[in-house]
């Protein structure tokens, strides 16, 4: 969304409304903001209301230029507390519960907006979308699969539309399997996600998105030739559309790439596109990152730890422990157990200079674990 | 390999670059500059965390 909607000109018009402050959570100076407003995902975004600090409005996740505009005049009514009985009253408190994090009651309220929604409301897309997103935040799996194939079908198509649907079907694999109601809700929902992919108006990160969460539901149904073809769709699409996209917006698809090009049994196709990544974005860790991880699966482990060499050169922050548990991985491959106690100790080490809130609790006890594991 | 979905974000993770050109006037990593300039102009802050992955 960096590379692409928030560059978008036609934004200008409204830098008035809000002071603007953009946070990388990888940065040290930001871990006092990040301790007071703990972040799940990036990218997140929240408008906070400077007269209580507390958050008044956020989402998850990426939008396109028109919903982003939408999301700040929703955005201003939270912060000026609008309420009321009607359905944009029950829609702004959903949207302020979510901002506390109350899932639940969320979609509770979700629910009473669209009940209370006029046949022509604007906002029934957003409060679709809205729901069941909070259905799968708050666990309710089934509810949300079900709610997803009742709302998807009306809705105009677009965005929301195929993201009701993508959340609709993951919801339906969290099913357990001996659950009725789970195999005919995937085979709606992944209908439904098919058919999406050829709805106008979506941007490349959400097509790609699409197809991967079809790879990722052939992948969790165990169907390894289904997984295979959509891992190769993937693909064609990602290489047909890297020949119209900037070098930001092509390497910003990079991450698809390598999990579909390993997905589909040919990790070697990836390594012409991520090359030209490392080249055209000599500043960013991850295109060599991702070669090195490449360069493993390929069983090249020597160009595996030059990668990732060139990629620790560039990293900070809590992401170069991702960076070092990865290369520990590639020491572990190429049966260097030196090499690989010595990663895992310079990663732990690295570690305990984070502070605490960009410290992530489960990377440093893996890598603890796998360095005990490699004494025993 | 599993994971659960949330609305595109791996792809929206993906676009962290550096080399982004804002359209908006961002304060990078400043939130007391941010928290100031809010509360002297009344307008709210619209924050964007996001990480170079």
């Amino acid at each position: 969304m960096r590379a692409t909607v928030l560059e978008d000109k036609s934004l200008a018009r409204h830098a008035g409304r809000f002071v603007w402050l953009s946070i990388d959570t990888e940065d040290e100076k930001n871990a006092g903001f990040l301790e007071k407003y703990p972040w799940e995902a990036v990218p997140t975004f929240e408008v906070i209301d400077p007269a209580d600090g507390k958050v008044a409005y956020r989402w998850l996740g990426s939008v396109s230029t028109k919903q982003l505009v939408q999301r700040f005049d929703e955005a201003e009514r939270a912060v000026a507390k609008a309420s009321g009985d009607d359905a944009t009253g029950h829609y702004d408190r959903a949207v302020a519960l979510d901002a506390e994090g109350k899932a639940k009651e969320s979609a509770e309220a979700y629910e009473q907006a669209l009940a209370k929604a006029p046949k022509d409301w604007q906002a029934r897309g957003r409060a679709s979308e809205g729901l069941v997103f909070e259905l799968s935040q708050s666990d309710q799996f089934e509810a949300c699969a079900s709610r997803a194939m009742e709302l998807e079908p009306a809705m105009p198509q677009g965005a929301s539309r195929a993201n009701v649907a993508a959340t609709g079907l993951d919801c339906a694999l969290h099913g357990d399997e001996k659950d009725g109601w789970r195999a005919p809700a995937i085979a709606t929902l992944e209908k439904a996600v098919r058919a999406s992919l050829k709805y106008e108006g979506l941007n490349s990160d959400d097509r790609a998105g699409l197809r991967s969460a079809l790879m990722d539901a052939r992948d969790e149904q165990k169907d390894e030739a289904g997984a295979k073809a959509m891992a190769l769709d993937l693909l064609a699409f990602l290489e047909a559309d890297a020949k119209k996209a900037t070098p930001e917006a092509r390497a910003a698809l990079d991450g698809y790439r390598v999990s579909a090009a390993i997905a589909a049994g040919d990790p070697a196709r990836a390594l012409a596109p991520l090359t030209l990544s490392e080249q055209q974005l000599p500043w960013d860790y991850n295109p060599p990152a991702r070669l090195a991880a490449i360069y493993r699966e390929l069983g090249r482990y020597d160009d595996a730890l030059a990668a990732s060499s060139r990629a620790l050169e560039k990293v900070y922050g809590p992401r170069k422990l991702t960076v070092l548990d990865a290369r520990a991985t590639i020491y572990e491959k190429k049966g260097d157990k030196a090499g690989l106690k010595k990663t895992l100790e310079d990663a732990i080490a690295y570690g305990q200079t984070l502070p605490e809130p960009q410290r992530s609790k489960r990377m440093m006890a893996r890598l603890q674990k796998r360095l005990d594991d490699l004494k025993s | 390999m599993f994971r659960r979905y949330v609305p595109f974000i791996l792809a929206a993770v993906l676009t962290g670059s550096a080399s982004a050109k804002m359209s908006l006037p961002f304060i990078e990593n400043d939130f007391e500059k941010a928290m100031a300039a809010a509360k002297a102009q009344q307008r709210p802050v619209f924050v964007e965390v996001w990480a170079p992955w």
